[in-house]
């Protein structure tokens, strides 16, 4: 920091990408340098940006500056890495530069290996617009940037362009994301108008009062920014996306580029509108209950890794989203310690999700390329074959779980603890009525997603391989598995030592407005105990360090009994014990598919090929899916409906020189009577 | 006296431009064409002698060499050598076209009152005659088949942009004229060429026929 003026950094991050871009093109024809340049490049500019987010919370003064400035128009790009965005830049910096390591290895895949110098300028291309993203500080930058981020990452989705599911995975996405950019402008443009400059600062705290209907552009921006994080309904580009892609680029997306909505959604829903009503809490605590609630039930029933993934992206979102609306309620009835309770619990999840799941989707995409397919069902017995992997995995799939003492507890049980107690002192029965139910949502969520993830785990890394690749499948190279041994201590030392991520976020909390006068959520590095005498003193850290207890006494009774073991095979009912006889995972969850029938409308067929007797079939064929709801009852009768307008608009196309000439005279004399009208 | 024979000037343009709607030969319609732009030079003439503003001149006599004769003659030996249909081939029929005709010259002339009448006293209707031309020569374009008549069509909409140029304000400086004179002629020229590629291609003049180019 002392050899740069802090508000150089960002445009000097900005200026080093581009030139790693540019030289990682220029050695298109070399791969394994092109590689190199561009993701130790990357890693390099993350790491910078991500001293400039931790100065600004550490000095707690804003660094503020201009990215381009046109002087013939007047016409300057600006930025401003507030408290909010300073958090959401460590959160990126964090998950980029292990990403960026582990692509280094992941791309030198005989499959990838010949697109190293697309995927490298992309990479950065993509890291460097969020970052903009995040730290934009007027409308026009965020705009620009926010366009950039969803065109580079179209481009990476269809990295496999030859796929077509990958090319529909893409047209989704963009046509989703514009619908949500729409929203976007229009909401901005309606903020504009009210405003004397464009900045966030000056927009937001002047332009809300003056507007008529603050709900309207409530919805607006929710809509907008909700599609980018992936709530439902709009979430259905997700699950197409996030699996299309090559892994690194899964993981970056699936915890940072998602949480870019996240973003705008703090910054500009819940707290740049004023002070929050009533009813905006309320909606964001429903969607986010429902988002978490069918994610993790849509997840349950993928055996596609990635997409299983990709939908528990949805459910911790929803999550992130109940935190949110909890704080938003509380602040709307007055209740400021709940509010930063409720916010603190958000923001602390956004970063505990970037981390774990950063770290599941790294395993995953070891355990892919190890073995050539995404089906956990062709899998199993990884353990034995690539330990390191799947250490690390299990360490994911625990924080995700939300089990203690791993990050996921913490900021889960922060939200927990919003919900719990947070109703207190509230007169409005809908609190009273809402507060338990989000409890009792997020209970169930973390529940099913533990169920999920014990398939998961189970399927692909335990038991006998069910395929010959699987049998075969070697460990990854050390530059992939070292990311992800930071990223899995991260979880744990996140899990370990909330107090300190509280301590840091206090500032960020007290800088959003609204929440000026606050007390201290954290006390001490190891508990997070707040202010309130109600809330529940838990201290994560003593939790730990019973577990690790309880598991050392475990080890060194089983130790001890070893010597009195005696090995002998595992009984098969007097059968061979193989592969084909274990437990799959659609067998594993089918008992809860049938729980929530009426939600999956399962669909199975199941054929038997007979030779002799119907009795004695050779063969049977068993297969079932799901119904995909909203694609079949939402969004199929939107698309039907806006083909049929379309084709209706096609007759104003028609072709023909003369009728756009009788467009041109007709939008002439209409403009000409208007003028004489109006003079 | 000045203004007299100025308005009797824009009126003549006037009704060349209905009788260029209501024609069908071609060549007539060329040559109503060049009509137009002799009484646009006319025009520039009458102030020129009016307000001893000799720059003006120049303007008339580039306005009638060019215009009401060389761009009449280059379109004629167009005609000539792709030897089609000397007959204008409109969609409306001519008492409908003149009737719709009648209705713009109405709108120009309605919304030209709103306008100051200027030093000379005739900006109400130099105006209104320009935007009845500009108007009816968009409803030209519409309504006609042959690319001919389109171009004959756009170079009406740019003597109505003229009159406005040159009657209501005090002119445009020397070089913006010599800019649009040469525009003019450029534009004549490759349309000239185009109408001959269009022929070549389609054979036939007819643009309707340009939507079969749709994919």
């Amino acid at each position: 920091m002392s050899l740069l003026d802090p508000a150089d950094v960002l445009p000097a991050a900005l200026t080093f990408r581009l030139g790693i871009i540019a030289l990682a093109v220029a050695l298109s024809g070399r791969d394994f340098a092109s590689r190199v340049v561009a993701f130790a490049g990357s890693a390099i500019a993350s790491a910078g940006t991500g001293m400039l987010a931790s100065h600004v919370l550490s000095s707690g003064a804003d660094v503020e500056g201009v990215l381009i400035r046109h002087h013939a128009s007047g016409l300057s790009l600006g930025y401003d890495v507030d408290g909010l965005s300073a958090w959401f830049l460590i959160v990126l910096a964090v998950l980029a530069v292990p990403v960026a390591v582990y692509s280094l290895g992941y791309v030198a895949h005989p499959h990838l290996r010949h697109r190293s110098a697309f995927l490298g300028a992309v990479f950065n291309l993509l890291v460097g617009a969020v970052e903009v993203v995040l730290a934009a500080g007027d409308v026009l930058t965020f705009l620009c940037a926010w366009e950039v981020m969803t065109l580079a990452t179209a481009a990476l989705v269809v990295t496999e362009h030859e796929e077509r599911s990958s090319r529909r995975a893409a047209f989704l996405y963009l046509a989703l994301s514009h619908l949500g950019t729409g929203c976007l402008i229009a909401g901005f443009l309606t903020l504009a108008s009210a405003s004397p400059t464009l900045s966030f600062s000056t927009l937001l705290s002047q332009a809300p009062a003056a507007v008529s209907m603050p709900s309207v552009l409530f919805v607006l921006f929710f809509v907008g920014f909700g599609v980018k994080a992936g709530i439902v309904p709009l979430h259905v580009w997700l699950p197409e996306a996030h699996p299309a892609a090559p892994t690194s680029i899964s993981a970056l997306m699936s915890g940072v580029l998602i949480k870019t909505g996240i973003c705008g959604i703090v910054r500009v829903c819940a707290f740049g509108l004023g002070t929050p009503l009533l009813s905006w809490g309320v909606l964001v605590v429903l969607v986010g209950g429902v988002s978490a609630l069918l994610g993790v039930l849509y997840a349950l029933m993928q055996h596609d890794v990635k997409r299983l993934l990709a939908y528990h992206s949805i459910e911790n979102i929803g999550i992130i989203l109940l935190g949110l609306g909890a704080g938003m309620i509380g602040l709307a009835y007055g209740r400021s310690d709940v509010a930063a309770l409720g916010v603190s619990a958000s923001l602390y999840h956004v970063l505990n999700h970037a981390v774990f799941k950063g770290l599941l989707f790294l395993g995953a995409g070891g355990a892919v390329m190890a073995t050539g397919t995404r089906q956990i069902e062709h899998l199993g017995g990884l353990l034995r074959r690539m330990p390191w992997t799947g250490l690390c995995f299990l360490v994911g799939a625990m924080a995700i779980s939300g089990l203690p003492p791993l990050n996921g507890f913490a900021s889960e049980w922060l939200t927990f603890q919003a919900f719990l107690f947070g109703f207190r002192g509230s007169t409005e029965p809908l609190v009273h009525l809402l507060f338990p139910v989000g409890g009792a949502l997020l209970a169930l969520t973390t529940a099913l997603a533990a169920a999920c993830f014990v398939k998961a785990f189970g399927i692909t890394f335990l038991a006998l391989p069910r395929s010959r690749s699987a049998a075969d499948a070697r460990e990854s190279p050390a530059v992939m598995l070292a990311p992800q041994v930071v990223l899995a201590a991260l979880c744990l030392g996140l899990g370990l030592f909330p107090g300190f991520v509280l301590a840091t976020l206090g500032p960020v909390v007290r800088s959003l407005p609204g929440f000026a006068p606050l007390p201290d959520v954290s006390a001490g590095h190891l508990a997070m105990i707040s202010g309130l005498e109600s809330f529940d003193r838990i201290v994560p850290g003593t939790f730990g360090v019973a577990i690790l207890a309880a598991g050392v006494v475990a080890l060194l009774l089983t130790m001890r009994r070893r010597a009195a073991a005696r090995r002998v095979p595992t009984w098969g009912c007097g059968g061979e014990l193989t592969a084909a006889t274990e437990y799959t995972a659609t067998a594993f969850s089918k008992p809860l598919m049938m729980i929530f029938a009426a939600l999956y409308r399962p669909n199975r067929q199941v054929e038997a090929l007979t030779e002799v007797s119907p009795y004695f079939a050779r063969e049977v064929r068993y297969r079932s899916e799901i119904e995909p709801t909203f694609e079949r009852h939402l969004y199929e009768p939107l698309v039907r409906a806006v083909m049929r307008v379309a084709g209706g608009m096609k007759v104003l196309q028609a072709g023909s020189l003369h009728a756009y000439l009788g467009y041109v005279i007709a939008m002439v004399v209409t403009l000409v009577l208007f003028a004489w009208w109006s003079s | 006296m000045t203004a007299n024979v100025l308005i009797l000037c824009a009126a003549g343009m006037l009704v060349t431009a209905y009788l260029m709607v209501g024609q069908k030969a071609l060549f007539t319609t060329i040559r109503l064409y060049g009509l137009q732009s002799f009484l646009l030079g006319l025009v520039a003439a009458t102030i020129a002698i009016a307000e001893s503003r000799h720059e003006l001149f120049i303007t008339a006599a580039l306005t009638v060499v060019l215009k009401a004769i060389l761009i009449p003659w280059f379109l004629m030996r167009t005609v000539d050598r792709i030897g089609i249909h000397r007959e204008v081939e409109p969609f409306l029929n001519v008492p409908a076209s003149l009737l719709i005709c009648l209705g713009l010259t109405v709108v120009g002339y309605r919304v030209s009152t709103a306008f100051q009448e200027g030093a000379r006293g005739v900006g109400h209707h130099l105006i209104g005659v320009a935007l009845s031309l500009l108007l009816i020569g968009l409803f030209m374009m519409v309504s006609r088949k042959k690319a001919i008549t389109q171009i004959l069509a756009l170079l009406t909409v740019e003597n109505a942009v003229f009159l406005v140029a040159v009657g209501v304000t005090s002119g445009m400086p020397l070089i913006v004229e010599l800019g649009i004179s040469f525009d003019v002629i450029l534009a004549v020229l490759v349309l000239g060429v185009l109408v001959q590629r269009i022929v070549g291609r389609f054979e036939s003049m007819d643009i309707s026929r340009l939507s079969k180019l749709k994919g």
